[in-house]
């Protein structure tokens, strides 16, 4: 079986490689020919009475409709229509019908106000009975709660939201987190930037945590397996981004997603759950109990490109000061070595004049490269020709190459899927085998991603009391190359895209990446003193990735009586990753090569069993609960080696090292035991009391005080039925509220200080003692969570809200503070802090058209979230807060991000530049301390120079969390044509673009050379009409921080005066550096996040007759608009990472546009 | 026969159940568990020792402080492309400060701890006089410093916001520590470890390297008393200061005792005593190395090429490589060879490398150059401008003399030998096919060395001063004190950068305080900065009154800078 479906993949495969545009008629035949073949035979072998249904005739179809409430029996007037067509009927007084139904009819459509629209497969049988249900969504409502438990919704306590598969395959993302966008109500997912294999990060309710080490991410949960998603947590500057963990998961599997978004929902898991959960259930074979076998085959293509490039400048190229020649690329020519655009025009036409002393060009006469009037300016560049015995580039036309970042460097990325499942069932046992494939191709060339997945889930009863059920999923997760992001070397964004020439033929550097340069003899490029050529680096400079995982679960269900049931579960999430980078001889900075190669291994083994017992007291008293334990045991291993100096090029390997290689080697084990316990009590259905406890052993606390107890407790009430005011207006109304607390751990081996070792220095060992203080009598940290919430619908469920309140604070955090270096310690780790999380979350869900053959749903969801910093550390003795401020990380430069007591997490603290009223904030109330200055009104103009004036030190510029984010959602169908529109909004949190602040400095962006008042462009000489001018009035800084308004002449004065000196444009813009604010943009945007139009193909013969029961075609586009934006030459929603380091965008990928289409195809 | 099978089922779940609860029990081994398999938590001092040490040399002569900031500020070294921090426009300065303390001295004080415990003598003195070098580090770029109370971290209530100590009294702390040093060392001679990277072990040189330290400590607070005139461009009269008093009164008697005990005290007798690291390549390299081998961002100052051409020093060959274009059109003719250094603080965006000298390859281009910690000549020009101080002239100009022969040497101008320039190639030193002739006596008798030709004493004090700065190449944070303790070379302060961000501020004074400091410790560390005059504007490195609070060492008043084109020098 599994080999056949291999064959399938790659036959499938190797047709779409070759034709990628018009192969849906290849794919057809293909099906035809080779595929249906080996379909038909596995048919006729494994299930011959699904033959049956390939040769169905015309028949007549009959049944009844009944009603799942009980009492209300037939249900008469519901319409049955052959989908897609206008043939139909209606049942009876006793809900019979018949209906002859034309030959290869597929579906039967079930119709009734107030119920639940059912759309029936034929499947080859003449009887179908129907029972409908009421449309109360919410009432009967199931979801998957906590250690998988289904629940009714209506009886839960607190929020949880949950996202069907189908949901999730629309959007055609290969890591789930992105699927999550703007799809439930508070979830805050921050994407990585555009490159294939970047991590996506998701945050519920806020940050939790103060330190940006910690995981604020949620647990996520496979079928009971919690798994892992680690994720890279990229620093202040960027780097390698190796995704994040889940991104592994097939979305294809999943049958459904619960979001549990506090404290309460995620008590029962305990610890790990701090942070909520993501539960995921993968799709089973049940459903196709007595159908027979099914499979399902689906094939994606989309096809990326870059969502936001900046906008660079074509009017200057490479140099300083107007001047520019090459000769070796490293500063042999003039400033051939300034990786920077501030050099002479491009496409310029030499005028006589420019070349007589004094003159425009006279500096290339005076260098020995005379210019002809009326050419264009020629100069020797790194692409001219080049004579070895004369050791001389022949001069060029400096020329612009408009599009050389946009055409010349990003590629079209390319990403397939292809999903196969089989599933089938009989009465007691069934299977799913499901099979993908996934192969993406960057926008940034030869970077890439393969994903291979195999799931198996089955299960069996045993006996009528016993059912064992369990699941295997292996994943291959591949990237050859994953480029590096950031502000390194190995980012082209850092070199082509921002400290560039703008003169420089992209193209060429594509063409001749296997030269070497004649004078230099390293690799051709436009620099050798700071960069490599980007197509010479992705090519050999790779990093490369590869990650086997195995994720498995054994289930046992037990009905000892009619009341008491007993399960255990146990799983396991095991994998290898390798990750190598390599650096070829020649790299810039690293000619002789390095090469580093490191292993992780990570196991971790989860089980649990426990009693569950479902008792009615009376008629109007219900009890459920559950008393059970659990085991959890975490193993982690690294392995690193590193050789530097290859002596051969391009053999990574130990023996090749000039240089002793070095290795790492560490090991991570961790235990946690946990028993718990709920009870559940129901009051004649509408009223509900839950109540849970759990207690946690922990490996990694003090030995006395590890273990640690947390209880929760909910109440819903339905109270249309409770009170009775169920109308046509008012169909439904909840409220519920919760009280819950979490229990957190420390990680391993925290405990005590250790001595940690550098490379020994000529033989001698070198070993250094911990930085961080070890803790004294460190306890477990906890999450205090309050919810109150409300489900209302109206209008027959036309009109649905659903709302959540909360307050969650995270108290005893265990965190390593920073203390005064000068006690030989950078940290101390303690138990501190209360960061408390308050927000609100709504869900508006409307059907505001439904008729048989039309229909359109809405869905907004809409979030805000305060984050605040309630105290850091206090003093014991006298109850005061002990810090200022918690520097959580440094940004780029200087920059900062602050948690300051009494205010939201995530300050970002910079330079600012001076404006007229400057007020003195201090952080205590004698005003003793000085915090920052607060500036407003007009900016302050040095009379000087006409530059604005830096701060003396950094102030508060703004917080980089968002005030509000959400989405909307739009879905309609017409007939078998659906169509569905996602735009997703966030509003607020800053972010400081490196982009914009080095792209302006080195003079690539479009801004850089533009026209001013006067009409001149800004670079030509401010005596000649060019230059800038700011907008602020003359002034100065005071010794004392306060401004003193001055005059041009630079003489005080008390009535501002209207700055009117310009600045040259080179002086300006280099005088970006170290001003944070100016580039320093709000993240707010409203994006075109998904776009997705289907059609069902049902009762066509051509399909019917290859063995298609059902075929869907979709048009999908994700990320297609950005209707709203502040930031320049960025996607605000550019992160870095994965990780907690948010707020700035340091040379970002570009993120990308997709669109594509996919093809479904059920048998 | 139904009772039966429940009988069974409930058999095997309390199995299970019991399997399950149990565990809550066995969490006993959780303590070995959680004892980290990666990392010792006790380990032999020897090895913190090498760590520490390697560690300590990095915060002065290894990272941005040496190669970015002051040894480009006190004009040994200068920026030739992003020449901002040349301008004084400093990135967050917080990690030189806090650097040290987090690093070397912490792991300093486990190796006193550790040594103290095991009665090992050596190797107790040799880490005392580690950390004696670190903290000069720290109070004499910030001046008042935490450290009667720092270093407390590892104690269970150990003081976690340490105050600040006077440099004063910090300094005579350390005086009172290499003391202590001295006496440990007295009479021993057996080898405590080659984890010693500087000495290998050798007692005999610790104690000696502990008394010279001693010297160069006591002589940067003995004052300065003479009034030197400044060639003040705008300024007239020129500006004259006034002399300095010795900030530490019996700073010469101290000397004097030292110099008259060596057998008690003694001191570097040759280049051989010299405290060096030497670097064994890969993964060691040599710190400058390490940075200019792939970018080419720090060459050789104006200042120090025009006062070594001045003088037609020899160790111009050493210090800097010639300007490409005096030599690259014939191979053969070297007639035209020139260096040319970069003006510090430069206006134009990036030197033209064609045009400008950049730092000499057995300097910066060598991956195991040694760098020098504190050398044999050094200890010569201390003593000459001590006996200038006690009006001992035939004893200083000896010193004086002793002093520019070993750095001579140590510079490879051996006297009677020659001297080729060399160029880098690659990222390796390569000799040009020219070689220069090397002769003390042509060298002491140049008008702008000669000892008898200096009209005063305080001429003689130019004299030596500015040949200390010339020999201490590469040791940044020396030149700096030096440059700021002494006012010379003059040009340092005769003109005002170009292109200073600071416009009117002159020199930095000092560093700026760590910014985490003022998080962590702000209470102490505001105390301090009023004690020291500290204003918050500039990132405190000036004062908009800068004399005020400048070292407690440097007690006379340098000129205040006037705008000046540096192309006049």
């Amino acid at each position: 079986m599994l080999m056949f479906a291999l064959i399938c993949i790659n036959s499938v495969n190797d047709f779409f490689i070759t034709e990628k545009f018009f192969y849906i008629y290849d794919v057809l035949r293909n099906l035809k020919l080779k595929f249906m073949k080996k379909l038909t035979l596995v048919f006729s072998l494994f299930v011959l009475s699904g033959l049956s249904m390939l040769l169905a005739q015309a028949v007549v179809i009959n049944g009844t409709v009944t009603s799942s409430v009980e009492g209300e029996g037939p249900v008469p007037g519901v319409q049955v229509i052959v989908k897609g067509t206008t043939i139909g009927t209606t049942t009876d007084v006793d809900g019979k019908y018949e209906l002859t139904v034309p030959e290869g009819s597929r579906t039967l459509m079930y119709i009734f106000v107030g119920m639940k629209t059912i759309e029936e497969d034929i499947e080859g049988r003449t009887t179908i009975n129907i029972v409908m249900e009421p449309d109360v969504l919410g009432i009967d409502e199931v979801i998957v709660t906590s250690l998988g438990i289904t629940r009714d919704k209506k009886a839960l306590g607190y929020a949880v939201q949950d996202v069907s598969g189908e949901e999730i395959m629309k959007a055609r993302e290969s890591n789930i987190v992105n699927s999550l966008q703007g799809k439930v109500a508070g979830v805050q997912i921050t994407m990585g930037d555009g490159s294939v294999s970047s991590g996506s990060r998701i945050i519920l309710r806020g940050l939790s945590s103060l330190t940006v080490g910690s995981n604020n991410q949620p647990l996520f949960v496979v079928d009971g397996v919690p798994i892992s998603n680690s994720y890279t947590n990229v620093g202040g500057y960027g780097g390698l981004d190796y995704g994040n963990a889940a991104m592994d998961i097939n979305p294809g599997d999943i049958e459904t997603l619960s979001v549990l978004k506090g404290a309460n929902a995620a008590a029962l898991y305990g610890s790990r759950a701090i942070n909520g959960v993501v539960l995921i259930t993968t799709k089973s074979g049940k459903s196709r109990a007595g159908k027979g076998l099914g499979i399902s085959l689906e094939v994606t293509n989309m096809w990326d490109n870059v969502l936001v490039n900046p906008d660079y400048q074509d009017k200057y190229g490479q140099g300083s000061d107007g001047e520019f020649w090459y000769y070796d690329g490293a500063g042999g020519g003039l400033y051939d070595n300034v990786d920077e655009s501030w050099g002479p025009p491009l496409d310029y036409v030499v005028q006589a004049e420019d070349l007589q002393p004094g003159g425009k060009l006279y500096w290339t006469v005076e260098q020995g490269l005379p210019q002809t009037a009326g050419q264009i300016l020629s100069l020797p560049q790194f692409d001219s020709p080049y004579d070895p015995e004369t050791d001389i580039r022949q001069a060029t036309p400096f020329i612009s190459h408009p599009n050389n970042i946009s055409d010349d460097f990003f590629t079209t990325g390319h990403k397939r899927t292809v999903n196969l499942a089989l599933s089938g069932a009989t009465e007691n046992s069934n299977f799913r085998l499901s099979l993908a494939n996934q192969d993406i191709s960057g926008t940034i060339p030869f970077t890439d991603l393969r994903k291979n997945t195999v799931q198996l889930n089955a299960g069996m009863d045993v006996t009528d009391r016993l059912n064992v059920s369990g699941g295997a999923t292996y994943i291959s997760n591949v990237s050859d190359n994953i480029v590096e992001g950031g502000y390194n070397q190995g980012n082209p964004m850092q070199s082509i895209g921002q400290w560039f020439g703008r003169q420089v033929d992209v193209a060429a550097l594509d063409e001749r990446w296997e030269e070497i340069d004649p004078i230099t003899k390293y690799p051709f490029n436009w620099n050798h003193s700071y960069h490599d050529n980007p197509f010479w680096l992705l090519r050999k400079n790779t990093n490369s990735r590869n990650r086997d995982r195995i994720i498995a679960n054994v289930n046992l269900n037990l009905d000892i009586t009619d009341w008491l049931a007993f399960r255990a579960l146990v799983g396991n999430d095991w994998y290898v990753e390798d990750r190598a980078q390599r650096t070829a001889h020649g790299t810039n900075g690293d000619r002789l090569g390095a090469y580093g190669a490191q292993s992780y291994r990570r196991n971790e083994l989860n089980a649990n069993a426990m009693f569950s017992f479902n008792k009615d007291f009376g008629e109007d008293f219900n009890v459920t609960g559950t008393l059970g334990g659990e085991y959890n045991h975490y193993d982690y291993q690294y392995h690193a080696t590193g050789i530097q100096d290859l002596i051969v090029p391009d053999l990574y390997s130990v023996s090749n090292a000039a240089v002793q290689a070095t290795t790492g080697l560490s090991e991570t084990h961790t235990e946690l035991q946990s028993v718990f316990g709920t009870v559940n009590l129901g009051f004649r259905n509408y009223l509900f009391l839950d109540l849970t406890g759990r207690n946690d052993w922990s490996s990694t606390l003090p030995i006395d005080n590890n273990s640690y107890f947390y209880p929760s407790v909910s109440l819903g009430a339905v109270i249309t039925e409770a009170l009775d005011l169920q109308s046509n207006i008012l169909s439904y109304a909840k409220i519920r509220g919760s009280y819950a607390e979490v229990g957190g751990t420390a990680g391993a081996y925290q405990l005590l200080g250790t001595y940690g070792s550098s490379n020994p220095f000529n033989g001698q060992p070198r070993l250094g003692y911990t930085s961080t203080i070890p803790p004294l009598g460190l306890k477990p940290q906890n999450k205090v969570s309050i919810e109150f919430g409300g489900e209302f619908k109206f209008l027959n469920n036309r009109l649905g809200v659903d709302f959540t309140w909360y307050k969650e604070n995270t108290i005893n955090q265990i965190l390593s503070l920073e203390i005064s270096r000068t006690t030989g310690f950078s940290s101390k780790r303690i138990n501190a802090g209360n960061l408390q999380n308050k927000g609100l979350e709504i869900q508006l869900y409307a059907t505001p058209v439904e008729t048989p053959n039309f229909s359109w749903d809405l869905n907004l969801n809409w979030a805000t979230n305060e984050n605040k910093v309630v105290e850091l550390l206090i003093d014991e003795e006298t109850g005061e807060e002990t810090l200022n401020y918690l520097n959580l990380y440094n940004a780029s430069w200087s920059a900062q991000v602050h948690a300051r007591p009494g205010e939201e997490y995530g300050v970002f603290w910079g330079y600012a530049m001076v404006k007229e009223n400057a007020t003195p904030i201090y952080y205590d109330d004698a005003e003793t301390q000085l915090s920052h200055w607060e500036y407003s009104g007009r900016y302050i103009i040095d009379p000087d120079n006409g530059l604005y004036i830096r701060s003396n030190s950094r102030t508060d510029l703004g917080n980089v969390y968002p005030d509000w984010f959400g989405g909307l959602t739009n879905s309609f169908r017409f007939k078998d044509l659906t169509a569905s529109f996602t735009v997703d909004f966030r509003k607020g949190g800053v972010i400081y673009s490196v982009t914009d602040w080095f792209g302006a400095y080195a003079g690539v962006l479009e801004k850089t050379a533009v026209t001013n008042a006067n009409g001149v462009n800004i670079r030509e000489p401010v005596a000649d009409g060019g230059g800038i001018l700011l907008e602020g009035v003359y002034g100065e800084v005071n010794s004392d921080g306060t401004i003193q308004l001055t005059d041009a002449a630079g003489n005080p004065v008390n009535e501002a005066v209207t700055n009117s000196t310009y600045v040259d444009a080179q002086t300006y813009f280099k005088d970006y550096w170290g001003k944070h604010e100016i580039s320093l943009f709000d993240g707010s945007y409203v994006k075109l996040r998904e776009v997705s139009i289907g059609y069902d193909f049902r009762n066509i013969d051509f399909l019917a007759n290859l063995g298609v029961r059902g075929a869907k075609l979709s048009l999908v586009g994700r990320n297609l608009f950005i209707f709203y934006k502040d930031t320049p030459d960025i996607d605000p929603e550019t992160g870095m990472g994965a990780g907690n380091y948010v707020g700035m965008e340091t040379n970002a990928i570009p993120t990308v546009r997709s669109m594509g289409f996919d093809l479904k195809l059920n048998f | 026969m139904i009772y039966m099978k429940y009988l069974k089922y409930i058999r095997n779940i309390t199995l299970v159940s019991l399997l399950i609860f149990a565990m809550g029990s066995c969490t006993k081994d959780f303590e070995e568990m959680n004892k980290s398999p990666n990392s010792p938590v006790d380990v032999p001092a020897i090895n913190v020792f090498t760590d520490a040490i390697y560690d300590a040399l990095g915060n002065e002569l290894g990272g941005w402080m040496q190669h970015t900031y002051v040894g480009c500020w006190s004009q040994q070294w200068t920026k030739v492309q992003y020449v901002d921090e040349d301008k004084y426009e400093t990135r967050d300065m917080s990690g030189y400060f806090n650097g040290p303390y987090s690093g070397a001295l912490k792991n300093l004080t486990i190796v006193i701890n550790k040594a103290t415990e095991d009665g090992d003598d050596k190797l107790l003195a040799a880490a005392k006089i580690m950390r004696v070098w670190m903290f000069s580090y720290l109070t004499d770029l910030w001046g008042d410093i935490p450290y009667s109370e720092a270093l407390q971290g590892f104690e269970a209530d150990g003081i976690i916001k340490p105050v600040y100590d006077t440099q004063e009294s910090v300094y005579q702390a350390l005086l009172t520590e290499l003391e202590e040093a001295n006496v440990l060392l007295t009479g021993t001679t057996v080898n405590f470890g080659s984890g010693d990277i500087i000495y290998g072990g050798d007692p005999v040189s610790w104690r000696k390297f502990a008394n010279s330290m001693k010297l160069r400590l006591l002589n940067r607070t003995a004052g300065t008393p003479w009034s030197f005139t400044y060639d003040m461009a705008g300024t007239q009269p020129d500006v004259t200061t006034t002399p300095g008093a010795a900030a530490y009164a019996s700073a010469d008697a101290e000397i004097a005792a030292i110099l008259a005990n060596p057998s008690q005290y003694p001191v570097f007798e040759s280049g051989a005593d010299d405290a060096t690291l030497v670097f064994p390549g890969l993964p060691y390299r040599n710190w400058i190395y390490n940075t200019l081998f792939s970018r080419t961002d720090q060459g050789i100052s104006q200042t120090m090429v025009n006062w070594l051409e001045d003088r037609n020093d020899p160790r111009v060959h050493v210090y800097a490589q010639p300007v490409p274009s005096s030599y690259t059109l014939d191979p053969e003719d070297f007639s035209g060879l020139d260096y040319e250094g970069f003006q510090n603080g430069s206006s134009e965006l990036a030197a033209q490398f064609p045009l400008v000298s950049l730092l000499g390859t057995e300097v910066a281009y060598n991956e195991t150059a040694p760098v020098y910690v504190m050398t044999y000549d050094e200890v010569e020009f201390i003593k000459a401008e001590h006996y200038l101080r006690v009006a001992n002239d035939g004893a200083a100009e000896t010193a004086y003399t002793a002093g520019i022969a070993a750095s001579m040497a140590r510079w490879g101008c051996v006297d009677g030998g020659t001297i080729s320039p060399s160029i880098k190639v690659g990222t390796a030193g390569a000799p040009l096919n020219v070689s220069y002739p090397v002769d003390y006596a042509t060298y002491l008798s140049h008008p702008l060395v000669d000892w008898g030709a200096a009209a005063d004493d305080a001429a003689k004090f130019q004299l030596i001063n500015e040949q200390r700065w010339a020999s201490i190449f590469g040791q940044g944070v020396q030149a700096y004190n030096l440059v700021r303790r002494t006012g010379f070379p003059a040009r340092v302060f005769e003109y005002e950068l170009e292109a200073t961000v600071y416009p009117g501020l002159g020199l930095p004074i000092r560093i700026w305080y760590s910014s985490s400091e003022e998080t962590y410790n702000g209470e102490n560390l505001a105390d301090a900065k009023a004690r020291q005059n500290i204003e918050e504007a500039n990132e405190s490195m000036f004062s908009t009154n800068g004399i005020q609070s400048q070292m407690w060492w440097h007690t006379r008043k340098n000129p205040i800078p006037t705008e000046k084109d540096p192309q006049d020098f």
